[in-house]
Protein backbone atom coordinates (compact mmCIF):
# COMPACT_ATOMS: atom_id res chain seq x y z
CA UNK A 1 0.00 0.00 0.00
CA UNK A 2 1.54 3.50 -1.10
CA UNK A 3 2.21 6.38 1.58
CA UNK A 4 -0.63 8.55 0.27
CA UNK A 5 -3.13 5.84 0.37
CA UNK A 6 -2.79 5.07 4.10
CA UNK A 7 -2.50 8.93 4.84
CA UNK A 8 -5.89 9.22 2.99
CA UNK A 9 -7.04 6.28 4.72
CA UNK A 10 -5.91 7.38 8.11
CA UNK A 11 -6.57 11.30 7.62
CA UNK A 12 -10.87 9.80 6.91
CA UNK A 13 -10.76 7.32 10.02
CA UNK A 14 -9.24 10.26 12.32
CA UNK A 15 -12.15 12.91 10.64
CA UNK A 16 -14.28 9.97 11.26
CA UNK A 17 -13.04 9.76 15.16
CA UNK A 18 -13.84 12.88 15.92
CA UNK A 19 -16.91 13.21 14.79
CA UNK A 20 -17.96 10.35 16.82
CA UNK A 21 -16.50 12.17 19.65
CA UNK A 22 -19.10 14.80 18.67
CA UNK A 23 -22.14 12.42 18.45
CA UNK A 24 -21.03 11.21 22.10
CA UNK A 25 -21.33 14.68 23.33
CA UNK A 26 -17.40 14.22 24.93
CA UNK A 27 -16.15 17.76 26.08
CA UNK A 28 -14.38 20.00 23.31
CA UNK A 29 -10.82 19.45 24.11
CA UNK A 30 -11.26 15.83 23.36
CA UNK A 31 -12.17 15.84 19.80
CA UNK A 32 -8.53 16.40 19.15
CA UNK A 33 -7.48 14.04 20.88
CA UNK A 34 -9.97 11.42 19.12
CA UNK A 35 -8.34 12.65 15.74
CA UNK A 36 -4.92 12.01 16.80
CA UNK A 37 -6.14 8.31 18.09
CA UNK A 38 -8.10 7.23 15.17
CA UNK A 39 -6.04 8.80 12.73
CA UNK A 40 -2.94 6.88 14.40
CA UNK A 41 -4.36 3.45 14.91
CA UNK A 42 -5.51 3.74 11.40
CA UNK A 43 -1.92 4.22 10.31
CA UNK A 44 -0.59 2.21 12.34
CA UNK A 45 -2.93 -0.97 11.37
CA UNK A 46 -2.24 -0.17 7.76
CA UNK A 47 1.64 1.40 7.54
CA UNK A 48 1.67 -2.72 9.80
CA UNK A 49 0.34 -4.53 6.88
CA UNK A 50 1.67 -3.11 3.71
CA UNK A 51 5.26 -4.39 5.76
CA UNK A 52 4.28 -7.86 5.69
CA UNK A 53 2.63 -8.20 8.80
CA UNK A 54 -0.64 -9.72 9.29
CA UNK A 55 -3.90 -7.86 9.40
CA UNK A 56 -4.89 -9.34 12.95
CA UNK A 57 -1.50 -8.56 14.37
CA UNK A 58 -1.54 -5.24 12.79
CA UNK A 59 -4.91 -4.35 14.24
CA UNK A 60 -3.68 -5.75 17.86
CA UNK A 61 -0.93 -3.54 17.56
CA UNK A 62 -2.73 -0.42 16.48
CA UNK A 63 -5.28 -1.18 19.62
CA UNK A 64 -2.46 -0.97 22.01
CA UNK A 65 -1.68 2.08 20.34
CA UNK A 66 -4.52 3.74 21.21
CA UNK A 67 -4.86 3.05 24.32
CA UNK A 68 -1.25 4.34 24.77
CA UNK A 69 -2.46 7.62 23.24
CA UNK A 70 -5.52 7.74 25.72
CA UNK A 71 -3.43 7.34 28.37
CA UNK A 72 -0.81 10.03 27.35
CA UNK A 73 -3.69 12.56 26.78
CA UNK A 74 -5.71 11.48 29.81
CA UNK A 75 -2.69 11.80 32.24
CA UNK A 76 -4.05 11.57 35.21
CA UNK A 77 -3.78 7.20 35.64
CA UNK A 78 -6.62 6.83 33.92
CA UNK A 79 -7.93 6.12 30.22
CA UNK A 80 -10.19 8.28 28.13
CA UNK A 81 -12.82 6.02 26.85
CA UNK A 82 -13.95 8.40 24.16
CA UNK A 83 -10.42 8.29 22.81
CA UNK A 84 -10.53 4.71 23.11
CA UNK A 85 -14.06 3.96 21.82
CA UNK A 86 -13.46 6.76 18.80
CA UNK A 87 -9.89 4.82 17.91
CA UNK A 88 -10.99 1.60 17.86
CA UNK A 89 -14.28 1.90 15.91
CA UNK A 90 -11.88 2.41 12.23
CA UNK A 91 -10.03 -0.39 12.68
CA UNK A 92 -13.16 -2.99 13.59
CA UNK A 93 -15.14 -5.24 12.20
CA UNK A 94 -18.15 -3.88 12.29
CA UNK A 95 -18.73 -4.33 8.38
CA UNK A 96 -18.13 -7.85 8.75
CA UNK A 97 -19.99 -8.40 11.95
CA UNK A 98 -23.62 -6.91 10.25
CA UNK A 99 -22.96 -8.37 6.99
CA UNK A 100 -22.27 -11.57 8.95
CA UNK A 101 -26.02 -11.37 10.99
CA UNK A 102 -27.20 -10.12 7.51
CA UNK A 103 -25.92 -13.33 5.79
CA UNK A 104 -27.22 -15.80 8.42
CA UNK A 105 -31.08 -14.34 7.73
CA UNK A 106 -30.44 -14.57 4.18
CA UNK A 107 -28.92 -18.48 4.36
CA UNK A 108 -32.42 -18.94 6.27
CA UNK A 109 -34.47 -18.75 2.93
CA UNK A 110 -31.59 -19.96 0.35
CA UNK A 111 -31.48 -22.98 -1.67
CA UNK A 112 -28.95 -24.54 -3.92
CA UNK A 113 -25.94 -23.35 -5.19
CA UNK A 114 -26.86 -19.91 -3.84
CA UNK A 115 -26.92 -21.25 -0.87
CA UNK A 116 -23.64 -22.81 -1.06
CA UNK A 117 -22.55 -19.42 -2.45
CA UNK A 118 -24.03 -17.94 0.71
CA UNK A 119 -22.23 -20.19 3.44
CA UNK A 120 -18.76 -19.75 2.10
CA UNK A 121 -19.27 -15.83 2.49
CA UNK A 122 -20.62 -16.54 5.56
CA UNK A 123 -17.95 -18.41 7.32
CA UNK A 124 -15.23 -16.07 5.59
CA UNK A 125 -17.10 -12.98 7.47
CA UNK A 126 -17.85 -14.56 10.54
CA UNK A 127 -13.54 -15.42 10.75
CA UNK A 128 -12.91 -11.80 10.11
CA UNK A 129 -15.10 -10.96 12.41
CA UNK A 130 -14.05 -13.08 14.97
CA UNK A 131 -10.58 -12.65 14.43
CA UNK A 132 -10.40 -9.17 14.22
CA UNK A 133 -13.40 -9.00 17.21
CA UNK A 134 -10.51 -10.87 19.18
CA UNK A 135 -6.81 -8.74 17.84
CA UNK A 136 -8.97 -5.42 18.99
CA UNK A 137 -9.59 -7.07 22.71
CA UNK A 138 -5.78 -8.72 22.01
CA UNK A 139 -4.53 -5.23 21.68
CA UNK A 140 -6.64 -3.29 24.12
CA UNK A 141 -5.80 -5.23 26.91
CA UNK A 142 -1.94 -5.57 26.02
CA UNK A 143 -2.32 -1.45 26.34
CA UNK A 144 -3.70 -1.74 29.41
CA UNK A 145 -1.29 -3.36 30.76
CA UNK A 146 1.39 -1.44 29.30
CA UNK A 147 -0.24 1.52 31.18
CA UNK A 148 -0.82 -0.43 34.66
CA UNK A 149 3.19 -1.15 34.63
CA UNK A 150 3.96 2.45 33.78
CA UNK A 151 1.69 3.63 36.42
CA UNK A 152 3.14 1.57 38.95
CA UNK A 153 6.38 2.42 38.07
CA UNK A 154 5.79 6.42 38.12
CA UNK A 155 4.30 5.87 41.59
CA UNK A 156 7.16 3.81 42.61
CA UNK A 157 9.65 7.05 41.75
CA UNK A 158 7.01 8.85 42.94
CA UNK B 1 -27.11 15.28 52.50
CA UNK B 2 -25.29 12.12 54.08
CA UNK B 3 -22.11 11.01 53.04
CA UNK B 4 -22.80 8.05 51.59
CA UNK B 5 -25.95 9.36 49.49
CA UNK B 6 -24.01 12.67 48.14
CA UNK B 7 -20.88 10.07 46.83
CA UNK B 8 -23.81 7.95 45.16
CA UNK B 9 -25.33 10.61 43.50
CA UNK B 10 -21.96 11.42 42.31
CA UNK B 11 -21.21 8.08 40.90
CA UNK B 12 -24.48 7.94 39.59
CA UNK B 13 -24.35 10.72 37.22
CA UNK B 14 -21.37 9.00 35.98
CA UNK B 15 -22.99 5.60 35.28
CA UNK B 16 -26.18 7.51 33.64
CA UNK B 17 -24.44 9.06 31.47
CA UNK B 18 -22.24 6.35 29.74
CA UNK B 19 -19.24 6.78 32.06
CA UNK B 20 -17.27 3.72 33.09
CA UNK B 21 -17.85 1.90 35.69
CA UNK B 22 -14.01 2.38 37.11
CA UNK B 23 -15.41 5.85 36.77
CA UNK B 24 -18.51 5.82 38.94
CA UNK B 25 -16.47 3.75 41.72
CA UNK B 26 -13.52 6.25 41.50
CA UNK B 27 -16.28 9.46 41.96
CA UNK B 28 -18.13 7.27 44.46
CA UNK B 29 -14.44 7.11 46.52
CA UNK B 30 -13.45 10.72 46.45
CA UNK B 31 -16.50 11.91 47.42
CA UNK B 32 -16.41 9.37 50.73
CA UNK B 33 -12.76 10.80 51.38
CA UNK B 34 -13.62 14.31 51.14
CA UNK B 35 -15.98 13.16 54.12
CA UNK B 36 -12.82 11.00 55.48
CA UNK B 37 -15.31 8.37 55.83
CA UNK B 38 -13.79 4.68 55.25
CA UNK B 39 -15.45 0.95 55.61
CA UNK B 40 -18.01 1.94 52.87
CA UNK B 41 -18.75 -1.38 49.94
CA UNK B 42 -20.55 -0.70 46.58
CA UNK B 43 -21.49 -3.01 45.07
CA UNK B 44 -22.61 -2.20 41.06
CA UNK B 45 -24.71 -3.34 38.43
CA UNK B 46 -26.50 -1.59 35.19
CA UNK B 47 -29.78 -1.10 36.96
CA UNK B 48 -29.00 -0.50 40.43
CA UNK B 49 -25.83 -0.04 42.74
CA UNK B 50 -26.23 -0.61 46.52
CA UNK B 51 -23.69 1.01 49.14
CA UNK B 52 -22.89 -0.50 52.74
CA UNK B 53 -21.43 0.95 55.58
CA UNK B 54 -21.43 -0.68 59.84
CA UNK B 55 -21.48 1.55 62.13
CA UNK B 56 -22.11 1.10 65.82
CA UNK B 57 -22.34 -2.82 64.85
CA UNK B 58 -25.71 -2.16 62.23
CA UNK B 59 -25.14 -2.50 58.65
CA UNK B 60 -26.92 0.14 56.65
CA UNK B 61 -27.45 -0.50 52.86
CA UNK B 62 -28.83 2.01 50.78
CA UNK B 63 -29.88 1.39 47.12
CA UNK B 64 -30.37 3.47 44.32
CA UNK B 65 -31.92 2.78 40.91
CA UNK B 66 -29.36 3.48 38.03
CA UNK B 67 -31.84 4.26 35.72
CA UNK B 68 -32.26 4.78 31.93
CA UNK B 69 -28.31 5.42 30.48
CA UNK B 70 -28.05 8.17 28.16
CA UNK B 71 -24.93 9.80 27.00
CA UNK B 72 -23.72 13.10 27.97
CA UNK B 73 -20.03 12.71 28.40
CA UNK B 74 -19.43 16.66 29.86
CA UNK B 75 -21.32 15.37 32.94
CA UNK B 76 -19.42 12.49 33.41
CA UNK B 77 -16.23 14.85 33.04
CA UNK B 78 -18.02 17.13 35.56
CA UNK B 79 -18.70 14.69 37.86
CA UNK B 80 -15.36 12.95 38.15
CA UNK B 81 -13.71 16.42 38.53
CA UNK B 82 -16.11 17.47 41.07
CA UNK B 83 -15.02 14.00 43.16
CA UNK B 84 -11.54 15.05 43.26
CA UNK B 85 -12.15 18.18 44.28
CA UNK B 86 -14.08 17.04 47.04
CA UNK B 87 -11.82 14.59 47.97
CA UNK B 88 -8.78 17.39 48.07
CA UNK B 89 -11.29 19.25 50.24
CA UNK B 90 -11.54 22.30 47.81
CA UNK B 91 -15.39 21.88 47.72
CA UNK B 92 -17.10 22.39 50.76
CA UNK B 93 -19.71 19.73 51.71
CA UNK B 94 -22.80 21.64 52.20
CA UNK B 95 -21.83 22.83 48.50
CA UNK B 96 -22.06 19.29 47.28
CA UNK B 97 -25.67 19.03 47.00
CA UNK B 98 -26.28 22.41 44.34
CA UNK B 99 -22.54 21.28 42.65
CA UNK B 100 -24.43 18.16 41.81
CA UNK B 101 -27.44 19.61 40.78
CA UNK B 102 -25.81 21.95 38.39
CA UNK B 103 -24.29 19.03 36.80
CA UNK B 104 -27.14 17.23 36.32
CA UNK B 105 -29.03 20.14 34.55
CA UNK B 106 -25.51 20.54 32.48
CA UNK B 107 -27.09 20.61 28.86
CA UNK B 108 -25.64 18.65 26.19
CA UNK B 109 -22.86 20.86 24.95
CA UNK B 110 -23.47 21.03 20.99
CA UNK B 111 -26.75 22.26 19.68
CA UNK B 112 -29.35 19.87 17.83
CA UNK B 113 -28.29 20.47 13.95
CA UNK B 114 -24.94 20.25 14.67
CA UNK B 115 -25.70 16.92 15.92
CA UNK B 116 -27.13 16.09 12.85
CA UNK B 117 -24.63 17.67 10.76
CA UNK B 118 -22.16 15.68 12.72
CA UNK B 119 -23.97 12.16 12.34
CA UNK B 120 -24.43 13.04 9.04
CA UNK B 121 -20.21 13.73 8.72
CA UNK B 122 -19.46 10.94 10.56
CA UNK B 123 -21.42 8.17 9.03
CA UNK B 124 -20.07 9.68 5.26
CA UNK B 125 -16.91 9.56 6.74
CA UNK B 126 -17.27 5.74 7.91
CA UNK B 127 -18.17 4.91 4.22
CA UNK B 128 -14.83 5.87 2.85
CA UNK B 129 -13.64 3.58 5.81
CA UNK B 130 -15.56 0.89 4.71
CA UNK B 131 -14.03 1.22 1.41
CA UNK B 132 -17.36 3.00 0.29
CA UNK B 133 -17.11 4.91 -3.20
CA UNK B 134 -18.08 8.90 -3.36
CA UNK B 135 -21.84 7.42 -4.20
CA UNK B 136 -21.75 5.33 -0.71
CA UNK B 137 -20.61 8.92 0.83
CA UNK B 138 -23.36 10.71 -0.44
CA UNK B 139 -25.74 8.81 0.08
CA UNK B 140 -24.67 7.75 3.87
CA UNK B 141 -24.54 11.81 4.39
CA UNK B 142 -28.43 11.67 3.90
CA UNK B 143 -29.30 8.91 5.09
CA UNK B 144 -27.79 9.22 8.51
CA UNK B 145 -29.06 13.12 8.81
CA UNK B 146 -32.76 11.79 8.39
CA UNK B 147 -32.02 9.14 10.93
CA UNK B 148 -30.36 11.19 13.20
CA UNK B 149 -32.86 13.87 12.85
CA UNK B 150 -35.24 10.73 14.13
CA UNK B 151 -33.28 9.96 16.79
CA UNK B 152 -33.48 13.64 18.24
CA UNK B 153 -37.13 14.14 17.96
CA UNK B 154 -37.26 10.09 19.52
CA UNK B 155 -34.84 10.79 22.50
CA UNK B 156 -36.72 14.15 23.09
CA UNK B 157 -39.79 12.11 23.66
CA UNK B 158 -37.52 9.41 26.04
CA UNK B 159 -38.56 6.72 23.93
CA UNK B 160 -36.61 3.36 25.28
CA UNK B 161 -32.83 2.67 23.57
CA UNK B 162 -34.31 -0.16 21.58
CA UNK B 163 -36.89 0.58 19.83
CA UNK B 164 -35.11 3.84 18.95
CA UNK B 165 -32.11 1.84 17.96
CA UNK B 166 -34.41 -0.28 15.43
CA UNK B 167 -37.09 2.40 14.07
CA UNK B 168 -33.48 5.20 13.17
CA UNK B 169 -31.94 1.94 11.90
CA UNK B 170 -35.02 0.95 9.59
CA UNK B 171 -35.37 4.97 8.35
CA UNK B 172 -31.68 5.43 7.45
CA UNK B 173 -31.13 1.83 6.01
CA UNK B 174 -33.83 2.03 3.98
CA UNK B 175 -32.65 5.51 2.66
CA UNK B 176 -29.04 3.71 1.80
CA UNK B 177 -30.79 0.92 0.29
CA UNK B 178 -32.94 3.12 -1.61
CA UNK B 179 -30.03 5.30 -3.09
CA UNK B 180 -28.44 1.88 -3.97
CA UNK B 181 -31.16 0.65 -5.71
CA UNK B 182 -31.46 3.80 -7.94
CA UNK B 183 -27.63 2.59 -8.75
CA UNK B 184 -25.65 5.94 -6.99
CA UNK B 185 -23.31 3.68 -5.79
CA UNK B 186 -21.72 -0.18 -6.25
CA UNK B 187 -20.70 -0.80 -2.52
CA UNK B 188 -23.20 -2.44 -0.65
CA UNK B 189 -22.10 -3.74 2.44
CA UNK B 190 -20.03 -0.37 3.05
CA UNK B 191 -23.37 1.95 2.39
CA UNK B 192 -26.02 -0.31 4.19
CA UNK B 193 -23.87 -0.70 7.16
CA UNK B 194 -22.36 3.30 7.47
CA UNK B 195 -25.85 4.49 6.60
CA UNK B 196 -26.53 3.14 10.54
CA UNK B 197 -23.43 3.57 12.18
CA UNK B 198 -24.41 7.20 13.91
CA UNK B 199 -26.75 4.57 16.19
CA UNK B 200 -23.99 1.64 16.81
CA UNK B 201 -23.49 0.90 21.01
CA UNK B 202 -19.71 1.72 20.59
CA UNK B 203 -19.42 3.33 23.76
CA UNK B 204 -21.51 0.29 25.99
CA UNK B 205 -19.23 -2.68 24.36
CA UNK B 206 -16.09 -0.55 25.33
CA UNK B 207 -17.26 0.14 29.10
CA UNK B 208 -18.61 -3.55 28.94
CA UNK B 209 -15.10 -5.01 27.56
CA UNK B 210 -13.23 -2.83 30.68
CA UNK B 211 -15.25 -3.57 33.10
CA UNK B 212 -15.15 -7.38 31.95
CA UNK B 213 -10.58 -7.44 31.87
CA UNK B 214 -11.17 -5.20 35.12
CA UNK B 215 -12.21 -8.55 37.01
CA UNK B 216 -14.03 -6.06 39.46
CA UNK B 217 -17.29 -5.59 37.28
CA UNK B 218 -17.73 -8.72 36.08
CA UNK B 219 -21.95 -8.73 36.52
CA UNK B 220 -21.98 -5.02 35.14
CA UNK B 221 -19.70 -5.90 32.39
CA UNK B 222 -22.02 -8.82 30.93
CA UNK B 223 -24.64 -6.73 31.05
CA UNK B 224 -23.19 -4.27 29.57
CA UNK B 225 -22.00 -6.36 26.51
CA UNK B 226 -25.02 -7.98 26.53
CA UNK B 227 -27.12 -4.81 25.84
CA UNK B 228 -24.89 -3.71 23.01
CA UNK B 229 -25.12 -6.90 21.10
CA UNK B 230 -29.04 -6.76 21.25
CA UNK B 231 -28.65 -3.46 19.61
CA UNK B 232 -26.44 -4.62 17.37
CA UNK B 233 -28.62 -7.60 16.66
CA UNK B 234 -31.25 -4.74 16.09
CA UNK B 235 -29.39 -2.78 13.99
CA UNK B 236 -28.39 -5.68 11.80
CA UNK B 237 -32.34 -6.64 11.63
CA UNK B 238 -33.16 -3.34 9.89
CA UNK B 239 -30.79 -3.91 7.54
CA UNK B 240 -32.40 -6.86 6.87
CA UNK B 241 -35.72 -5.00 6.66
CA UNK B 242 -34.56 -2.79 4.56
CA UNK B 243 -33.08 -4.61 1.99
CA UNK B 244 -36.32 -7.16 1.90
CA UNK B 245 -38.55 -3.67 1.62
CA UNK B 246 -36.51 -1.81 -0.25
CA UNK B 247 -34.31 -4.35 -2.84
Amino acid sequence: MELSTILISSAWAGLFASGWAVLLTAPARFIAAAFVGGFAARFARDALTSWGLSQNWSTAFAAAIVVLIAVAITRRNAVSPVVLVTGVLPLGAVVAMFYTIILLMKVSFLTGEALNGAVVELSANLGKAFTTTLAIALGLGAGLGIARFSWREDSQEG
Amino acid sequence: MKPVDAALEVALIVMRNGGSTAAAERAFTNVLKGYRLGGVVAVWRLDFVAASREENGQTETILRQVGAIGVNLTRVSEASVLGERVARGEVHIDALASEVERIRALAPPYARWVLVVTAACTAAFFSRIAGGDWGALGIVFVAAGIGQCLHIWLQARKLAVAPMTLMCGVLSACIAVAGLRLGLSQTVPATAVASIIYVAPGLPLINGFFDLVSHRYLFVGLQRIANATLLFLLLSVAIGIAYAVVM
